[in-house]
């Protein structure tokens, strides 16, 4: 599924009758609600039923069904598939827990000591964004491969070892890279919630003659449980779903994880995608088992709650001496988590073979492998479909994300009606990207339209896992809209377009700017979906980048990856540069 | 010039139906000042976004002028932006995308009208904002964002202007001064104004007429005078002014009335039937009889008491008295407001005296 997003809760909720509602007449508004519903609808309920139809037959999508048990009695009868089961189990656990640790005592640094690493949540929150999975994985493996890795060749040189030390291709070697790659989301999880924790609550602790020790055990450990609760969740369910470790160090290492049995299921010849159904089913389970779960931790948040919409700056613990250490551990993560892996991608994309940099090293230096990039095979064009995608996805999941918002919240309907659409925009959370893949593929394999095999099937893939965000992001933005503002301007006498088009859309642009380039990039490095859908003619990025490491050629790699994050970057510092300068009229 | 008839709103909560307003009816003569007073909750706000449709009542009849703009008979409802209503809204509502003039601007632009720019600065120098234009309304202070409100409320000629407790953000100063210039304008353009707070200072100094309103009823609808010297109920009795309430059994004495309450024997010069009975007392109107401290000499036929004094609290130009009955019940606590600088201290017995004239009776209920 979509990582664990930069927000703090991804699900929404349909508030209480609340009497600040738009009165429209009732059967347009009925029929624009139902409409509304069906188009959301129509994007999860028939893959999923087709997930359905897949599993329980032994019949490939195209073909009369053929009603049996076969397919998932078979792939819940092997010990094998329980084994790989557990193994994600296992290493989803293993991360999310230290995830959070590490996360959670980094935010803590930079949100509530006075340690000089307040910049850190600016950094990270593009890390994710600009260095995806895939590039993590691959230059983590150019630092701990056994056989090139650049660490392990730097310390048998120190050491004079006669081989690596360091294995990345091991369990633990997974559950490094897997857990370094979301630490980054793991400290904007909680570095939210630090900063706008209410101080008095443990100003009365102290007063009451706890210590300090007391209080952070007693009250704001306590206090954080929702969110530490929550967090472990969503890190799990990312971690179960997980493509990229398991396929680019898992394989290698000889571990099939859960999501690679799934994956290989379609990838093999013949295709087996009954079998992909089977297998998806526990997944799905378990990730709607692992969100409802989340709703309920996080439902009684008002118990918890630190935040009443005044802001609180919370006090600021000194650390003394312990500061250098602190900012030690913080530098330290920030060249494990972005700087080492994107550093030593950048140096393999100028040598023709992993290396130290020395006097020959650099003698070796050339622009070869970007050369060599350009001319892959269909690398610039997927380049090309990639940035194009993001932008349709970004385009049209804002909009629909932006209407599904403003109904919610603004529209006086049915509840029913209201919490459906609530509910079903949000349902995707729990979809792995891989679920989304899988269902999606068998479901346009069965429609006799042309969209499978095409870039249409890529965009819808897209829409479908990235749409609760939108809806997220524009209902944050919807929210701080006080209801009087457009109030007031019906009561000058403005129309309701023209209340929409001057007060609510020109207020609400930097929220929906915000979504268009959130769900753009997060498209641009989709990778899960993309594998089963994209084809020979409507390649990604993201495959792209896989093909080339199933090739070995890893320093090509680097030069394409370079090249597009460099693109990349301008392209966002550009946007951000233009959202200020639209922003300022906001105020 | 506006006529309420029967208004009924309902709110459906996950606790059942609340009344909001229950079956209200009003007549408000047209330019004229009229306040809705009451507790939060009382539904004042709701009736005033009724009248602005905002709100869709459920039940009832409301007319602006010569339209009905709403009837639940008739099935009648005309949407807020056809109503012509000028509104000035709690949180101001001011736009931070646009300048002071583009805010004041708008309701002219979007009803297609004429001479925009003139009648813009006309507005703007009537509230007192000449030369801010172009400025950026999200970067005045409060006091100035009002004035914008009120600027864009007016600047349509409306018929009708709706406040909703405009003045509540303000700093006590400020509110001063923004009630007399309120009034002003009000007077100036003499559009017909509904006001709507809960501050009884605002209710009494500004308004021709004010209704008292709790638990969506209107308790009471008079002057402020009236309201204040003559308040039919103990709830009016309370929220305006301030008042000692206390129970009684009345004997009629010939024109006057005799009271025995916890306080004592109370002789009142109103008269009233026999039997059970609320009165009130206001706190300024109890003397304390004292000549060496300059107060007040007992006068024939006054209530005389002797108390002791249980609380003192500062206000500045007065001091608030809290006395405890010496004879009577012991249980009852008489407030009283006596000149800051008065020497008395908690635990002293005085002598207090209240004429008979400010004994006042109330409506039985």
């Amino acid at each position: 599924m979509s990582a664990p997003g930069i927000e703090t809760t991804i699900a929404s909720k349909v508030p209480a009758s609340s009497p600040r509602r738009r009165h429209f007449p009732a059967l347009a508004r009925n029929l624009a609600l139902a409409a509304l519903i069906l188009v959301v609808g129509y994007l999860i309920i028939p893959p999923i039923g087709a997930l359905l139809l897949g599993s329980a037959t032994d019949t490939p999508p195209g073909v009369a069904p053929h009603f049996t048990s076969s397919s998932l009695v078979y792939a819940y009868t092997q010990r094998d598939h329980y084994a790989s089961m557990l193994l994600s189990v296992e290493f989803a656990a293993c991360t999310a827990t230290l995830v959070l640790l590490v996360g959670g005592a980094l935010a803590w640094i930079v949100a509530r000591t006075d340690s000089p690493l307040g910049r850190m949540a600016d950094i990270f929150t593009l890390v994710p964004i600009l260095v995806p999975a895939i590039l993590f994985a691959t230059g983590w493996l150019l630092l701990l491969g056994p056989r090139g890795g650049m660490l392990n060749l730097w310390a048998m040189q120190i050491f004079g070892l006669k081989s690596a030390p360091l294995n990345l291709y091991s369990f633990w070697g997974m559950v490094w890279v897997g857990a370094l790659q979301e630490i980054p989301l793991a400290f904007l999880w909680f570095w939210p919630a630090f900063k706008s924790m209410n101080s008095d609550l443990e100003d009365a602790a102290l007063m009451s003659g706890a210590s300090a020790f007391t209080v952070i055990r007693r009250i704001t450990i306590p206090l954080l449980r929702p969110a530490v609760v929550s967090g472990w969740i969503m890190f799990f369910i990312y971690g179960l779903g997980a493509l990229a470790v398991p396929l680019m160090i898992g394989i290698p290492a000889g571990y099939v994880m859960y999501s690679t049995e799934i994956y290989l299921a379609v990838q093999r010849i013949p295709s087996d995608l009954n079998l992909a159904s089977a297998y998806s089913l526990a997944l799905l389970a378990a990730s709607l088992i692992g969100v409802y779960v989340y709703h309920r931790a996080t439902r009684d948040l008002s118990r918890f709650t630190t935040v009443t919409g005044k802001a609180f700056n919370p006090r600021i613990q000194r650390l003394g001496r312990w500061r250098p250490v602190a900012t030690a551990f913080g530098i330290l993560m920030l060249f494990l988590v972005a700087l080492l892996p994107m550093l030593v991608l950048l140096w393999n994309a100028f040598i023709p073979f992993s290396q130290l940099p020395s006097i020959a090293a650099f003698k070796l230096m050339s622009l070869k492998n970007f050369r060599a990039a350009l001319e892959y095979g269909e690398a610039i064009q997927a380049l090309i479909n990639s940035v194009v995608l993001g932008i349709a996805a970004g385009v049209v999941t804002t909009v629909l994300g932006c209407t599904i918002a403003w109904c919610t919240l603004r529209l006086k309907g049915p509840k029913f009606l209201l919490a459906t659409l609530d509910q079903m925009a949000t349902l995707p959370v729990a979809m792995p990207g891989l679920i989304v893949g899988v269902s999606v593929l068998w479901f346009y394999l069965l429609l006799p339209l042309p969209i499978y095999g095409s870039s249409w099937i890529l965009l819808i893939a897209y829409i479908t896992l990235h749409l609760p965000y939108a809806v997220r992001i524009c209902g944050s933005g919807l929210a701080q809209l006080h209801h009087e503002l457009e109030e007031a301007a019906a009561m000058c006498g403005a129309h309701w377009f023209t209340v929409f088009r001057r007060i609510v859309l020109a207020l609400l642009a930097p929220s929906l700017l915000t979504s268009v380039i959130y769900v753009g990039l997060r498209s641009f490095r989709e990778y899960s979906a993309s594998i089963l859908l994209a084809s020979p003619g409507n390649q990604v990025f993201s495959v792209m980048v896989l093909d080339m490491w199933d090739g070995g050629n890893l320093n090509i790699l680097c030069a394409y990856v370079t090249m597009v994050t460099a693109v990349l970057g301008v392209l966002v510092a550009l946007l951000s540069w233009a959202a200020r300068r639209f922003g300022v009229k906001v105020a | 010039m506006i006529t309420i008839k029967h208004l009924v709103k309902r709110f459906d909560s996950t606790s059942g139906a609340t009344l909001a307003l229950d079956d209200l009816s009003i007549d408000i003569e047209p330019n004229t000042f009229f306040t809705l007073l009451g507790p939060s909750g009382c539904g004042k706000s709701t009736l005033l976004r009724c009248l602005a449709g905002l709100e869709h009542p459920d039940e009832g009849e409301i007319t602006i002028g010569d339209a009905t703009v709403f009837s639940s008979a008739a099935n009648i409802l005309v949407p807020s932006n056809r109503r012509n209503i000028g509104m000035v809204f709690q949180s101001y509502a001011i736009w931070p995308h646009m300048t002071v003039g583009q805010n004041v601007a708008f309701p002219l632009e979007v009803q297609g009208q004429k001479d925009i720019r003139r009648r813009t600065l006309e507005a703007l120098d009537l509230v007192g904002l000449s030369g801010l234009d172009t400025r950026y309304a999200s970067k005045l202070s409060g006091g100035q964002q009002q004035r914008v409100a009120l600027a864009r409320a007016i600047v349509g000629k409306p018929k009708v202007l709706l406040l909703d407790e405009p003045l509540s953000n303000l700093d006590a100063a400020l509110r001063d001064q923004m009630r007399a210039e309120l009034l002003k304008i009000q007077r100036a353009l003499n559009v017909t104004t509904i006001y709507v707070t809960h501050d009884q200072t605002e209710a009494l100094s500004m308004s021709d007429r004010v209704a008292v309103m709790s638990k969506g009823r209107f308790i009471e609808v008079a002057s402020p005078q009236e309201l204040y010297s003559r308040p039919r109920t103990a709830f009016s009795a309370r929220f305006v002014g301030g008042a000692n309430i206390l129970e009684g059994k009345a004997i009629r004495d010939g024109e006057r009335t005799t009271i025995d309450t916890g306080l004592g024997r109370l002789v009142s010069a109103e008269s009233t039937q026999e039997g059970s009975i609320t009165l009130f007392i206001r706190l300024e109107k109890i003397v304390w009889l004292d000549e060496r401290n300059g107060q007040g000499v007992a006068r024939e036929g006054m209530n005389r008491f002797t108390c002791r004094i249980v609380g003192r609290r500062y206000a500045g130009d007065t001091s608030e008295f809290d006395l405890s009955p010496l004879d009577g019940d012991q249980q009852t606590l008489l407030r009283c407001r006596f000149p800051a600088d008065i020497a008395g201290a908690p635990g002293d017995t005085i002598s207090i005296g209240i004429a008979p004239e400010h004994v006042h009776l109330l409506a039985p209920h």
